[in-house]
């Protein structure tokens, strides 16, 4: 016994639980399936209309996907019509069925009843894939030369679903596509419009160039819309005929006029007239004005005409509608790169955008003016949107904030102004700014050595004045700067015209960064970075050291590991005086590292603190038990691993020889000579002590190893511990260019060599275009056994193929 | 260019009707999809726009009494179009229903569908004429009467 759908609404909504919910449907289902299983014929009606509902809900439907099918055989037109419905909606994508019902769908496009024939262009249109398309293209197409509106429509937008599905149907549907574009009914002309869009989407090149064929109809068309102001009156929005063909038509103008002068010209008076008489007062309007000024944007349009498309929008931000304002700010944000000038004028309306009650308006209306900043204008705005940060909502703040360091960043005039901006955005914002942008402000004080004092007193200052209701950013920024330039803030050193000295002393600087550590609610970060500020100004403030050495003691006990940790060694740094100098010394500019490390490569010949990261991280690194130990030796070690590991990749390419030689002499000699190379360093270094760096390598003079038919090659050398690095150049001074040159080398087993690949294979005559190649060999009999070399050369000069065996005995001595 | 999803809201967030077009969502997806949407929608104030940026989809929605109409865009689409054939919508549902409501809508579900086939196609409009789009509905009324 089926029940209405009204009915199956009614016990839905009386539902007070999601659980009753579901036991309503579950039962509902049931009796579904049951009824689809009996064939209850006269109720698949109400069935599917309940599936449909059950469907909106959210509740697994398909069971009736073959409910649908049957319907839609049926010949009554109610129950195909409830049946494509079904199948429209409840289809998911298990598509198997669609080859069902493909031949229902070609019966009814035969159909005699032009509803019928609609229905199945409808679900066609909807639903259709990719061998769809291609069953039924023809049957399709037959339908856009019907002499039906109805069906004319409806078979042009069914075309589009077509060609998408299966784009190479696109030539099939030419001429119907253009022929549909000369009727008169704006039904039809939506669709013709909306599928020619489609084909010039899918071919830029071919299907635009038909249509561009067509643009005077198309002018036709938007004129005779535009200024009769009639055009078929039942298709009037408001006054405003036809906004939907309009916007439809300015679409595909737009896509034909891209990239092409000549056509964009035959169409600029058409989009003036549209520009100027399109009334603007209602939304109807507006969206035509929109779609007009996007398309003058985007064709190669004048310049007076983008001014003309620019003033819309520009009109639209002084708007009431907050949609409007909304579209404007979207289409200029991407006008602005192209055209500056014509977005500048309208800068005013902008800002005032960004303090619009709606937070989306907001957004975008800051994207745009930021993007309007130049060099010229960045005070005046900055000074807006600083103002503006101070009331504007929390959830728009971090985007402010974000948006102010990068135009800080991009567009500071002098370092002074970036300082006092930035301080102010710390001290307003603090909290919402990123930590990537406090590090890149402290980057830019480290790296400018005439701002240090002024901005370590500013700095001060600032933490003086914020002390309670400070942020992390601003705390860790200044406690940053105040250890690293702690005697420049006592000094006055670099004092800039218009600054007020600062006065204070010693133990009052020590006092506040105490007093920020005795804050309670600090956050682990700024407990680290104050202690690291502390230990840093022993070194700077030294009457103070025992004060401070206090201080750091009291957080050995620290409940925090890593606060426990630098509290230790600090401490210990005491006892070692003549270390703590040198790592505490102020950092060198962070630079080129974007303050996260260093360059590795310095890492051995830098003292700790320049390899470190800005919490100084190296210092706690050190063995400070171990007396004087060399910095960082670890790093130093995987670094030289590194490149040793790396080496043996580079070997020789097929095409110079060298790997099969390489074979021949067992080439798996790469790896016990990389460590061997790696621990000599690394003694080096522990031996050395501190900034000791490697003995000066001894000079060998070059060799001239092969010199005949004006080919030559010279060998020059290097030592790099007990590797010998062999670059030999090859030159040719012979009038005639020496091609396919390839030199394989031979060594006798005591030797291991590795061979780089040359940097070309062509000598140009006369001494241009030398070539070089370098050869790594290690001596494992190194002082017993001189190197020697057996090289085989082989080129092609003056049409003939040379090639030479040269034994290599010269070496010089202490290789 | 083409419209991906309209869906029919009520005040407390039920939906009263979806079309969806040219994407198969699955029915888990489709209810994440509507609620995020929904919520995000309906906590807007009326000072606020009508367009939301939500995933991949603009969302365009206007309030009709306790009604709202969301319909969801891809990036090229003309927004303000978009909010005219909502109003397109509503207004030719008011002529079929007579002063449409909510009740009428839930009731007569595959009616309201019907009538956005005429209007809507794989995401393109179709046609926006209220007569042209009635016709094929009044008629279908009429032959049922006649038939029962």
């Amino acid at each position: 016994m089926t029940t209405p759908l009204r009915d199956l609404i009614r016990r839905v909504r009386e539902c007070k639980t999601a659980a009753e919910e579901r036991a309503v449907v579950a039962k509902e289902s049931a009796h579904l399936r049951d009824s689809f299983k009996k064939e209850d014929v006269a109720n698949r009606h109400r069935n599917i209309a309940k599936l449909m509902y059950l469907h909106m809900l959210g509740y697994p439907t398909h069971f009736g996907q073959m409910e649908c099918l049957k319907l839609i055989a049926r010949p009554s037109f109610a129950e195909k019509r409830i049946g494509y419905l079904g199948l429209m909606a409840l289809l998911d994508e298990k598509q198997e069925i669609l080859m069902l019902v493909t031949n229902s769908i070609q019966q009814d496009l035969k159909g005699k009843n032009q509803y019928t024939m609609g229905l199945a262009l409808c679900a066609l249109g909807n639903i259709c894939s990719a061998e769809m398309a291609r069953d039924l293209v023809v049957d399709v197409k037959k339908l856009m030369k019907s002499s039906m509106i109805y069906l004319k429509k409806k078979s042009a937008i069914c075309a589009v679903r077509l060609v998408q599905k299966a784009p190479e149907l696109l030539l099939d549907f030419k001429d119907e596509a253009l022929a549909l574009l000369d009727e008169r009914s704006h039904g039809v002309l939506l669709g013709a419009v909306t599928l020619a869009l489609e084909l010039c989407k899918l071919d830029p090149v071919e299907a635009v160039g038909w249509f561009r064929a067509k643009v005077h109809n198309l002018i036709k068309m938007l004129k005779h819309l535009t200024t009769s102001g009639s055009g078929s009156a039942d298709h009037n929005v408001r006054g405003v005929p036809d906004p939907f063909l309009q916007v439809q038509i300015l679409h595909l103008l737009r896509l034909l006029g891209k990239g092409s002068p000549e056509i964009s010209d035959v169409m600029s008076d058409v989009l003036a007239q549209v520009a100027s008489n399109t009334d603007a007062s209602k939304n109807a309007g507006c969206a035509v004005l929109y779609e007009c000024a996007k398309t003058i944007i985007e064709i190669e349009s004048t310049g007076g005409l983008k001014v003309l498309a620019v003033n819309i929008l520009g009109k639209f931000l002084g708007h009431r509608d907050n949609n409007m304002k909304y579209v404007a700010l979207d289409t200029l944000i991407k006008v602005v790169t192209i055209d500056p000038k014509a977005v500048q004028r309208h800068k005013n309306v902008i800002v005032q955008c960004v303090q619009d009650a709606d937070i989306s308006i907001r957004m975008r209306a800051l994207e745009l003016a930021c993007a309007l900043v130049n060099e010229n204008n960045v005070e005046v705005f900055m000074e807006v949107l600083l103002q503006f940060m101070e009331d504007s909502e929390v959830a728009f703040k971090p985007k402010l904030v974000e948006k102010i360091c990068e135009l800080v960043e991009g567009f500071a005039q002098s370092p002074q102004w970036h300082v006092d901006t930035m301080v102010e955005l710390l001290e307003k914002g603090g909290a919402y700014m990123q930590d990537r942008s406090a590090r890149s402000f402290l980057v830019m004080i480290s790296s400018t050595e005439s701002i240090q004092g002024y901005a370590v007193r500013k700095l001060y200052r600032a933490l003086f004045d914020n002390l309670d209701q400070s942020s992390t950013n601003l705390l860790t920024v200044a406690l940053w700067c105040v250890g690293e330039f702690g005697g420049k803030l006592l000094s006055g050193e670099g004092q800039l015209a218009d600054e007020i000295p600062l006065k204070v002393t010693e133990s009052e600087v020590i006092s506040l960064v105490e007093q920020v550590m005795k804050q309670g609610s600090q956050s682990d970060e700024v407990m680290e970075y104050s202690l690291t500020s502390l230990v840093k100004l022993s070194e700077r403030f030294s009457s103070n050291e025992a004060r401070i050495q206090g201080t750091i003691s009291k957080y050995k006990k620290s409940s925090l590991l890593e606060l426990q940790q630098r509290a230790c060694e600090f401490d210990r740094l005491f006892k070692h005086g003549r270390i703590r100098s040198q790592l505490l010394e102020t950092m060198p500019s962070l630079l080129s590292g974007d303050g996260e490390e260093a360059s590795q490569g310095d890492a051995p010949a830098n003292p700790a603190p320049a390899g470190g990261d800005l919490l100084g991280d190296d210092i706690l690194g050190l063995d400070l038990g171990g007396g004087d130990a060399a910095p960082s030796p670890v790093d130093a070690l995987t670094d030289l691993l590194g490149e040793a590991a790396v080496s043996p990749t580079s070997a020789p390419s097929g095409q110079q020889g060298g790997a099969d030689l390489m074979d021949m002499l067992g080439g798996g000699g790469p790896v016990p000579a990389g460590a061997g190379q790696a621990s000599d360093p690394l003694s080096d270094l522990l031996g050395g002590g501190s900034g000791a760096s490697p003995p000066p390598s001894p000079t060998f003079p070059p060799a001239v190893v092969y010199d005949k038919n004006g080919v030559s090659i010279q060998f020059s050398f290097a030592k790099e511990s007990n590797q010998v690095i062999i670059t030999a150049a090859y030159q040719n001074s012979s009038p005639a260019p020496v091609t396919d040159f390839v030199l394989q080398a031979a060594v006798p087993k005591y030797l291991q060599l590795k061979m780089e690949p040359a940097t070309g294979n062509q000598l140009g005559p006369l001494g241009s275009g030398a070539v070089q190649q370098i050869m790594r060999v290690v001596n494992s009999l190194e002082g017993q056994k001189a190197i020697m070399m057996r090289l085989k050369i082989t080129y092609a000069c003056n049409g003939g193929q040379v090639s030479e065996m040269v034994e290599v005995k010269n070496f010089p001595q202490g290789l | 260019m083409t419209i991906k999803f309209i869906l029919l809201v009520n005040k407390q967030g039920q939906t009263r009707l979806a079309k969806y077009t040219d994407e198969f969502l699955t029915v888990d997806e489709r209810t994440m999809l509507e609620g995020e949407i929904v919520r995000k929608c309906l906590s807007r104030t009326e000072r606020q726009c009508s367009i939301v940026q939500h995933r991949n989809y603009k969302v365009i929605y206007r309030r009709y009494a306790s009604l709202f109409f969301l319909v969801g865009v891809d990036e090229e689409e003309n927004e303000l179009a978009i909010m005219e054939f909502i109003h397109c919508v509503v207004e030719t549902m008011d002529r079929y229903f007579g002063n449409v409501c909510e009740l009428d809508i839930m009731f007569h579900i595959e009616k309201a569908h019907y009538l956005l086939d005429e209007m809507l196609v794989n995401g393109t409009i179709l046609d926006t004429n209220r007569s042209n789009i009635l016709t094929p509905l009044q008629m279908l009324d009429k032959a049922q009467q006649s038939s029962s």
